[in-house]
């Protein structure tokens, strides 16, 4: 049925835009209403969708949606947000409600560069916070630079993320240790600590905490789990990288 | 206050920015989260400098959560969208270098203090931010039933 399609798209968009396990749930339940059907039950956790609707008809149909591939856009779970309220107050055309999802999936982003750029600007900005100089600041951006796009070259061929970034941090770990051992002497530390700040993967852990809170444990936990590791995984790349270079003691 | 730490202030709030511009957002809303930063590492600091570091980071993820709360509600937004560039730097990224250099250099047994602090670092952020949206979901119950009965 288009409505239940035109709604997992909904659903599928917020979760890998970074929504809460909660807002999914009760942004597709109240939209099932919106467009008349007697009941909605929606289940979700981080990786897929299920959903069983009752129509007037007393019909009872159910959808699974394997969700995969997070792509953290903020903008989109507040444009999605606006889109269901709409919606709750008065459901449009499903041609229409197509067209609006598809115009929030499709909607500009950062280009490649402008988003190393800002790679760039946030590691920079994040080793001054550290205690960091110029200097510190100079190479701190350079390789949160280098870390997108490498993040970006690596989106195909490595497709598991806690490998990829850790491999980008063991290279970026990499430069920042040869730099300082073979060129301009400056604090290490705050060039590296910024980096950690930049692929930190913050939106995950808040909503592990915000999914628990809300008793989707099982969700907060798998979420949580994730974070941790990629955390781990990006500082043992960072420092292991340093410590083979001997530039930590 | 130190330079050293207006720096940091300064820097919280275009962190915070960047984050905001990293996954996306724009418009009025990265005013709104670059002074919610700044200020919640302002809190941060003077929680820092009164003595315990905990405590001031509890009080900055309670005012960067609080923002977040009522700002989403008045813009009608979800509050992820505000929390999250808002807490970005109270994030122990610092710490979390430390640990891991401590592991690397001294091994897991000796580095049970810096692996306990970043821990509890973590439980604070948590507990910040559970404490101010249970506050904010009972306010918001609350005000509802209110205006119930006097209808």
């Amino acid at each position: 049925m288009q409505c239940i399609r035109c709604i997992l798209d909904a659903g599928e968009l917020i979760l890998k835009s970074g929504g809460e396990i909660s807002r999914v749930e009760d942004t597709m339940t109240r939209m099932f209403h919106a467009y008349g059907f007697l009941r909605a039950d929606v289940f979700t956790i981080t990786s897929s969708i299920v959903v069983t609707v009752y129509t007037k008809e007393g019909e009872i149909l159910t959808q699974t949606r394997r969700v995969s591939g997070y792509d953290m856009n903020l903008e989109r779970v507040h444009e999605m947000n606006q889109l269901a309220r709409d919606v709750c107050t008065s459901p449009m055309p499903l041609h229409e409600l197509e067209r609006r999802i598809d115009a929030i999936r499709t909607s500009p982003e950062l280009s490649g560069w402008k988003m190393a750029l800002l790679y760039g600007a946030v590691a920079a900005v994040f080793s001054v916070f550290f205690g960091g100089g110029a200097a510190e600041a100079f190479f701190g951006g350079a390789t949160g630079m280098g870390l997108c796009l490498l993040l970006q070259l690596l989106e195909g061929p490595v497709t598991n993320a806690i490998v990829r970034y850790a491999l980008a941090a063991v290279l970026g770990g990499l430069f920042l240790g040869v730099t300082r051992k073979y060129g301009i002497d400056y604090a290490i530390e705050p060039a590296l600590m910024g980096n950690i700040m930049l692929v930190i993967p913050g939106i995950p852990f808040t909503n592990a905490i915000r999914d628990m809170l809300n008793g989707d444990t099982m969700s907060g936990m798998l979420r949580m789990s994730e974070s941790l590791l990629r955390t781990i995984a990006l500082a043992a790349g960072f420092v292991g990288a340093l410590a083979m270079l001997g530039s930590i003691s | 206050m130190t330079f050293q730490e207006i720096t940091e202030i300064i820097a919280a709030g275009l962190g915070s920015v960047g984050f905001s511009m990293m996954f996306q957002l724009h418009g009025k809303k990265l005013i709104l989260i670059g002074c919610g930063g700044a200020l919640s590492w302002f809190i941060f600091l003077l929680g820092k400098n009164s003595g315990s570091s905990l405590n001031g980071l509890l009080w900055a993820v309670i005012v960067a959560a609080a923002i977040a709360e009522i700002e989403a509600r008045r813009r009608k937004t979800p509050v992820i969208v505000l929390e999250v560039p808002l807490l970005v730097p109270l994030i122990p990224g610092g710490d979390l270098y430390r640990m891991m250099v401590s592991i690397m250099t001294k091994g897991v047994r000796a580095s049970i203090d810096p692996l306990v602090w970043l821990a509890q670092e973590v439980f604070v952020i948590a507990a910040g931010v559970i404490l101010v949206s249970t506050a904010a979901s009972l306010l918001v119950k609350a005000a509802h039933a209110v205006r119930q009965s006097v209808r």
